[in-house]
């Protein structure tokens, strides 16, 4: 039997019951134990993060629900983020796909509508594994969102070899509902029937377990769900049609039953009879049946009386629907098989595993430095497959369905929808492994940062964030402190913009075969409403303006990760990203710009690449730079608080910054004509490096 | 020569979404007790010029696991076939 | 007019085509397909998505619904009967309408806004609107394909074109025959197409702020 618990948790069980468990109570111990479910190694700390705050319409109370925000006119904005990294590592297609279908139910578990979808993808490169895992972790997430008919607006995809036996999937989702109509998670009274939709099979046992554990390259069969994009499309329509006569819902995800029956008493207790389990495989064991994580399957505590209904909404569809108990007031979670108890365990033992805070300590970095000119590292970055075109990949999405996608992928940084009420809200998801690697707290810092700016470039201004947390292994005391590092970085930044963290989800055990863990990659994900008009960006001549300071930073960036970081560890000036934004904001409002970029990855060089693909020419004049005179950093530096805007009117923005408290200084001009940068008017043709940047994904991936 | 058929399904215990479907919603009412299971999968045919059956056929698995014709997480393969004289089944 | 939208299981576009088709002041409304009373409407719109999981080959397990019986007895009518994508599938399988369309050559999901030629002015949906529509294309399963090429000409409503009309193979987007986009029967009465209209019919959602999709719904109106 693999248990992932420790001896001394074992210990502790065994002493609290006062006997010993039997197999199929270690499996539900297990499963409600494990990191994925549990988060005891990273509890104590994720209750640092500002989860409340003005619209904050429910706030997380587990760790694993979506929390919720005000958006204006009795609507409500759901968001959540999760990732689905080792099965995609096993099966990509599959393992991505039914990511896709997990955070669906986490959205519509809440009685929301699922209205968008973002996908975050880190692979190694594009060698023959990495284009693998590309390819059917694209065409996973796609067949799955097409399928159901919520549109994937938007995304990162990053190459690093940090990831390549350990691939990142990350897959967001936003959702609407009424206010008064969200459903909570869990119950307060007992006597509810708890009703279980959908079959039951033999897929996915033990997945909270391989979540939890590195990966182990052993046949691991076991832990990889097929995906049924069908069967989740009847469980978004069905669940939304039934969602107000039932008191709390729950989809099924990691830890199967167990874990869904247990967090839905959440304190109270339940008695489950197996038998009503509806079974796809025949002759499964009452102990297959209660940690089987089969996809596609919603919990519901239901009052007697409305039973009939929400199980006819179903059976319109030919899906089964099945009482198959009840909550109780006595604090056990029992489960029996044809009048025989299989598990009976106490509830408040199950919900409270000992926390875990593992020894920490700073790691000693070196990094080798390698000389480049700085024609050969423009071209080098220009063509790095972090920044390419991405429209291999959302090309294969469905991202017209539902009529509202006003801004769509590929357009601008954040993608714009519409929601029910009129209004607009732009989403966007950053992660930054090259920062977070030389310095985790200041990037946490950061990525809040970056997506605070992404959503002010297309008029937004960031309401809620959620954040996934993706480390290795805790107990290794480097990952550790760059776990807690970067979480007091995003508490403190979230802080600052009023950004409330209203869900998020830890992963820890990302490594590569040789043990090594992955650089620190925490991500944030965060939506931001529209404050008066947005912007459909555009290209056109114009001069262009640098908002902001450029900063000798060049450790932690995308440069780096090829060159070798010199100077100094971009440091995240909160003042000057929010004051930077407010201006964009306004800029927009006012039309004062045609075309805005906050300045990431790739640094000024990197943000050109979208100017230069649309038929035009870039002229820039480093002089006019403020800040650093040293050329690679002009060009690299990946530092906040800067936007590089296109404009008619130049003066406005320095009259503008001036009264902010901020910088600004025109660096150039944009004119029609091929792809040539004019750096301090010498010319570097850039065509094969654009027709590159535009090819790439197609080229290699076709 | 040698016509090598490549069929590729999910393994047992696998879950088959399209094979469930199908079963459920085209065959279940007419056929319910005569049909059993229903698996859909992948067919891939090959013409190898080989001396012999087993040589044909050995050829082909080795593609299909070298060239990750199949997924052998979740997939399994049979391979079939049947000499044919110039090409023609 | 009373116009049914068929909502089958997996179907997405079914609210979309609603609100598209209540611009153009057609009485609408979805109907799921167990339910599905063709007497009762002058005009049925098939919506586009992933009926039955598109399991099998698209739109064929839909096919064989008693919906698409009721369907058939509507064309066969002479009522309007118009399939979006999947729609177009379906009715396809149905032999409601002529010809194939299998996997794109490309063997990929595309999503990308298109134009098409209207070929065809002799049906109630085409009478006497522009001559090239601005509208999108999403789908996996959407390569037009019938023997007779000759034949897919004469049937071929819409043809991907360039911006002028013009129909060349660099504008086809999955390998469709003669860049057939939609066709219909010989009366045209029923159409099919691949492109959303629902989709370019609000002009804060169109690349260029057009609302061709409107041209070939605003019959539902009458």
């Amino acid at each position: 039997m693999m248990l992932t618990l420790s001896s001394k948790e074992m210990e502790l069980v065994r002493s609290t019951l006062d006997r010993e468990p039997n197999e199929a109570e270690w499996k539900v111990v297990d499963a409600l134990w494990s990191e994925h479910c549990s988060y005891k190694s990273s509890k104590t700390f994720l209750r640092s993060l500002p989860t409340t705050g003005q619209g904050v319409i429910m706030s997380v109370e587990d760790w694993q629900d979506a929390g919720a925000v005000d958006v204006g006119d009795g609507w409500a904005l759901v968001l959540k983020v999760e990732s689905h990294n080792h099965p995609s590592a096993v099966d990509p297609y599959n393992g991505a796909a039914t990511g896709v279908g997990g955070i669906l139910r986490d959205i519509i578990s809440k009685g929301a509508r699922p209205i968008a979808l973002l996908d975050m993808i880190r692979v190694g490169g594009l060698d023959a594994k990495g284009k693998w895992l590309l390819k059917n972790i694209i065409a996973g997430i796609a067949s799955y969102g097409n399928s159901v008919g919520v549109p994937v607006v938007g995304g990162e995809l990053s190459f690093d070899p940090t990831y390549t036996d350990n691939p990142l999937v990350d897959v967001a989702c936003v959702g609407v509902v009424k206010a008064s109509e969200i459903v909570p998670s869990v119950v307060r009274t007992p006597g509810l029937k708890l009703v279980l939709v959908g079959f039951t099979g033999l897929d996915g046992i033990g997945g909270a377990s391989f979540a939890s554990r590195k990966l182990s390259g052993m046949d691991e069969i076991g832990a990889v769900q097929i995906a049924d994009p069908f069967a989740g499309k009847i469980l978004i329509d069905a669940t939304l049609e039934v969602r107000g006569k039932v008191e709390a819902m729950k989809d099924l995800g990691g830890g199967g039953l167990a874990v869904a029956v247990t967090e839905m008493a959440n304190g109270l207790g339940a008695r489950v009879q197996l038998e009503m389990v509806p079974l796809r495989v025949k002759g499964m064991s009452p102990e297959e049946i209660i940690i089987s994580e089969t996809q596609e399957r919603m919990l519901f505590a239901v009052k007697s009386e409305n039973v009939q209904e929400v199980c006819r909404a179903f059976e319109d569809y030919n899906y089964p629907c099945e009482v198959i108990g009840e909550i109780v007031s006595e604090p056990r979670i029992t489960f029996t098989y044809e009048g025989k108890v299989v598990v009976d365990l106490p509830s408040q033992l199950l919900l409270s595993p000992p926390l875990f805070v593992w020894p920490m300590n700073r790691k000693v970095r070196t990094e080798e430095v390698k000389e480049v000119s700085v024609r050969e590292a423009l071209s080098t970055i220009l063509l790095h497959p972090d920044l390419g075109n991405k429209e291999w990949a959302y090309s294969q999405f469905d991202y017209e369905v539902g009529v509202s996608t006003l801004v769509k992928p590929g357009q601008a940084d954040s993608a714009v929808i519409e929601l029910p009420n009129g209004r607009q809200i732009a989403v966007k998801g950053d992660a930054n492994q090259d920062l977070c690697e030389v310095d985790a707290y200041e990037c946490g810092k950061a990525i809040v940062a970056e997506a605070f700016r992404n959503l002010a470039s297309v008029g937004a201004r960031g309401i809620a964030a959620v954040d996934h947390l993706q480390f290795g292994d805790p107990r290794k005391p480097e990952v550790y402190q760059d776990f807690v590092d970067s979480i007091r970085g995003i508490s403190e930044a979230a802080k600052f913009f009023s950004v409330p963290i209203v869900g998020g989800k830890v992963s820890f055990h990302n490594e590569d075969k040789n043990g090594n863990p992955i650089k620190p990659t925490p991500l944030i994900v965060m939506a931001g409403l529209v404050e008066g008009k947005y912007l459909k960006p555009r290209v056109e001549e114009g001069w262009l303006v640098l908002l902001g300071i450029t900063r000798n930073e060049l450790r932690g960036t995308l440069f780096s990760r090829l060159f070798g970081g010199r100077g100094e560890v971009a440091r995240a000036r909160l003042m000057e990203d929010l004051l930077a934004s407010e201006l964009i904001i306004k800029a927009i409002n006012e039309s004062k710009l045609t075309w805005n970029k906050d300045i990431n990855k790739g640094g000024l060089a990197g943000s050109l690449l979208p100017i230069l693909a649309s038929g035009h020419a870039v002229h820039i004049n480093t002089k006019a730079v403020i800040g650093t005179r040293d050329p690679l950093s002009i060009l690299f530096s990946e530092s906040g608080g800067r936007f590089l805007v296109l404009t008619d009117d130049p003066q406005w923005f320095h009259i503008q910054a001036s009264r902010k408290g901020i910088v600004a200084s025109t660096i150039g001009k944009v004119t029609k004509g091929k792809a040539s940068l004019f750096l301090d008017d010498v010319e570097l043709p850039l065509e094969r490096e654009v027709e590159r940047y535009l090819n790439m994904l197609e080229e290699e991936l076709s | 020569m040698y016509a090598v058929e490549l069929i590729i399904v999910n393994k047992d215990g696998v879950r088959d979404p399209e094979g469930e479907t199908i079963k459920r919603f085209v065959i279940e009412e007419q056929y319910s007790g005569i049909i059993g299971e229903v698996k859909a999968g992948k067919y891939v045919r090959f013409l190898v010029e080989a001396k012999s059956k087993d040589e044909a056929e050995s050829l082909v698995k080795r593609i299909a696991e070298e060239k990750r014709l199949f997924n052998p997480i979740v997939h399994k393969i049979i391979v079939r076939s049947e000499r044919v004289e110039d090409g023609s089944p | 007019m009373r116009t049914a939208v068929l909502k089958f299981p997996g179907t997405t576009c079914e609210e979309d085509v609603v609100k598209a088709l209540r611009l153009v002041k057609a009485e609408a409304e979805v109907v799921k397909f167990n339910s599905f009373d063709p007497d009762r409407y002058q005009g049925v719109v098939i919506p586009g998505g992933f009926s039955f999981g598109d399991y099998l080959r698209a739109g064929t397990i839909a096919a064989n619904s008693e919906a698409m019986k009721g369907v058939r007895e509507m064309a066969d009518q002479g009522k309007l009967v118009l399939g979006i994508c999947n729609g177009f599938q379906i009715l396809v399988e149905s032999g409601i309408l002529k010809g194939a369309l299998l996997p794109n050559l490309k063997l990929r999901f595309i999503t990308k806004w298109t134009y098409v030629r209207v070929s065809r002015k002799d049906t109630p949906f085409t009478r006497g609107i522009k001559d090239v529509l601005l509208m999108p294309i999403a789908h996996a399963e959407g390569r037009y394909y019938l023997e007779d090429e000759e034949e897919a000409r004469e049937l071929a409503v819409f043809q991907y074109s360039n911006p002028s009309g013009l129909v060349v193979e660099e504008v086809n987007p999955n390998g469709s025959v003669q860049n057939v986009a939609g066709i219909a029967n010989q009366a045209g009465n029923v159409i099919g197409l691949m492109p959303h209209p629902e989709r370019a019919s609000f002009s804060k959602l169109t690349p260029d702020g057009s609302t061709d999709g409107l041209e070939i719904l605003r019959v539902f109106g009458k």
